[in-house]
């Protein structure tokens, strides 16, 4: 009888070490992914739980100089205005809008998909209704106040009045709500001027006011509520044309719903919500939202959160309730876009930036000094709408690797390695183009799809 | 009703008909085969379920190619364990596998 072997040979030590190290590498990776939101922390109040890989941060992941930065003037130098505002002659404006109709008008004529009649129909379905909504700094100041119930104003501690706040705001459809604290240097990203011409003013009052000169906003009054609110992708994946356009039109009225809604709960409780009298305005919407860990500043020059990607519009109001500030978050999502360039390479109009860093000069006077960011030519950007579409763009938007539906756990796994392996990103990004992630849908059939409410995915946040 | 017990099966001989019954042997394999395994079926479950939320997020190309990474890598996995289980029968295994170390 032979002598029975002891053990197990080198060999296959190792390759049970190997595999043991495969294994567990996977599983874990897997478990992890799953079990992401468990793990998470909390943003603050207590109301969302993020996944692990979403770390909260003292600083942005892109710098910011307080002493450079300076309030802004959005009436003088933001695009915002008719054709290119005071970046050319009123004749070339001119010139410009005109184009932008006979666009518009020139592929409806052609009935070429995503200009025709019913796509312009329901765009301005939207657009006209959100204009006829009220809109005011002070609200509709319609609910009444607990003084006139009877009662004292609601008290309740920093904590518990946020997580209050936030699902309040849920309730009326925000996808995500952060809260910064105004100080010396979080008030440079109010506007100075308003969008509408008006100055925006800090002051030792009691509760705040408009008049015919100036919107102001008393120093008590320390909470800046930024929220965002879902884009529709199935839309803005049909980018450029009025499908696309509609769900950035839909988003807005939207958002000033929630606004009318929230000034008035704040009201209901005693306390004040002042928010944007004109569109986009009272403040910077990326800045305030990267302050208020909402996402992170991007190389479209907009936020990408971690929930949606850039899928979102983002609002907010300044109130007296007491609240509780979030942190800026880090998750890879700046990093990442230093490698992926596939919003640059995609535009059509050559309007982003390829510095593989974000930089301190902005490209012309519509951006704010001050602070890092992939910064934008946005006179290209607007030209292109107007010369060549009829239409917005939002192509960056649509081709972005984070603007995912996020129905499948893949892009939970995909997301955690892009925060946790930044050496995997341009695997990433070669990846996502392999599998024709950021191909234009046909606009048609955005007409026969099985669409969910708003277009949205209400469950993923 | 009928409560009467089932027939008593015949014992089986001695020498064992191999016409009549299946022998079902179990092997010990090393722990990086099993491990090797639970990887196949985390990926399998994985690729399939980007398979077919690919499809669901309107996806088409993701969707093909994940279908079609996880039909490749399912019959990678079967071939596999049909050769392996016809090498186990092979005369020449214990030979094989003697001078192995």
């Amino acid at each position: 009888m032979g002598e029975e072997k002891q053990g197990i040979s080198r060999r296959d030590f190792l390759k049970s070490a190997g595999m043991v190290g495969v294994a567990a590498g996977v599983a874990g990776t897997t478990g992890l992914t799953a079990a992401g939101d468990r793990l998470g922390t909390p943003m603050s109040g207590g109301v969302y739980r993020r996944p692990w890989w979403v770390r909260q941060v003292d600083v942005p992941t892109t710098g910011i100089d307080w002493d450079r930065m300076q309030r802004f003037n959005a009436d003088e130098d933001n695009l915002a205005h008719r054709g290119l505002g005071r970046y050319a002659s009123a004749q070339e404006n001119l010139r410009l809008e005109n184009l932008y109709v006979e666009n518009q008008q020139r592929r409806a004529a052609n009935n070429q998909p995503g200009y025709t009649l019913k796509d312009s129909a329901l765009l301005a379905a939207f657009r006209s209704t959100r204009n006829a909504m009220p809109r005011s700094f002070l609200g509709p100041q319609q609910a009444p106040r607990p003084e006139e119930l009877g009662l004292e104003r609601w008290q309740g501690t920093p904590h518990e009045n946020t997580a209050m706040l936030k699902i309040a705001m849920r309730q009326m459809g925000a996808a995500t709500v952060g809260i910064v604290e105004l100080n010396e240097r979080t008030r440079k990203l109010i506007y100075d001027v308003d969008r509408d011409g008006k100055p925006i003013v800090f002051d030792n009052v009691e509760t705040g006011y408009e008049d015919d000169d100036k919107r102001v906003i008393p120093y008590q009054a320390r909470w800046v509520v930024v929220y965002t609110v879902q884009m529709s992708d199935i839309a803005m994946k049909r980018a450029p044309t009025k499908i696309a356009q509609i769900t950035t039109g839909e988003t807005y009225q939207r958002g000033l719903s929630i606004q009318n809604n929230t000034q008035e709960f704040l009201r209901g409780l005693g306390y004040q919500g002042l928010g944007e009298a004109t569109l986009n305005g009272l403040g910077i919407s990326p800045a305030l939202a990267v302050m208020a860990g909402l996402g992170e500043l991007s190389r479209l020059n907009r936020v990408i959160t971690p929930e949606y990607g850039p899928m979102v519009r983002i609002f907010k109001l300044i109130t007296d309730l007491p609240l509780e500030a979030d942190k800026p978050i880090d998750a890879g999502i700046a990093r990442f876009c230093r490698s992926c360039k596939k919003c640059a390479e995609a535009c059509p109009a050559s309007a982003l930036s390829f510095e593989t860093n974000p930089t301190w000069q902005p490209v012309g006077e519509w951006g704010n000094a001050g602070h890092e960011a992939w910064f934008e030519d946005a006179i290209r950007c607007k030209r292109y709408w107007m010369e060549e579409l009829g239409t917005n763009c939002g192509i960056c938007f649509a081709v972005c690797p984070f603007a995912k539906r996020n129905t499948s756990f893949m892009h939970d796994l995909v997301r955690m390695q892009i925060a946790t392996l930044p050496y995997t990103d341009e695997i990433i990004r070669n990846m996502d183009d392999a599998f024709g992630y950021g191909v234009q849908k046909d606009p048609e059939t955005w007409w026969t799809t099985d669409l969910p409410e708003y277009g949205i995915h209400t469950s993923k946040g | 009703m009928n409560n009467e017990h089932p027939t008593e099966p015949e014992q089986p001989p001695n020498d064992i008909d191999t016409r009549r019954y299946h022998v079902l042997r179990l092997r010990r394999r090393p722990l990086a085969a099993w491990l090797a395994w639970l990887v196949w079926l985390i990926a399998l479950v994985i690729l399939l379920e980007y398979a077919f939320a690919s499809f669901a997020e309107h996806e088409r190309q993701a969707g093909i190619i994940a279908g079609a990474i996880f039909v490749g890598l399912l019959a990678a996995g079967i071939i596999i364990e049909v050769v392996r289980s016809i090498e186990i029968r092979s005369p020449y295994y214990y030979e094989l596998t003697e001078d192995d170390d």
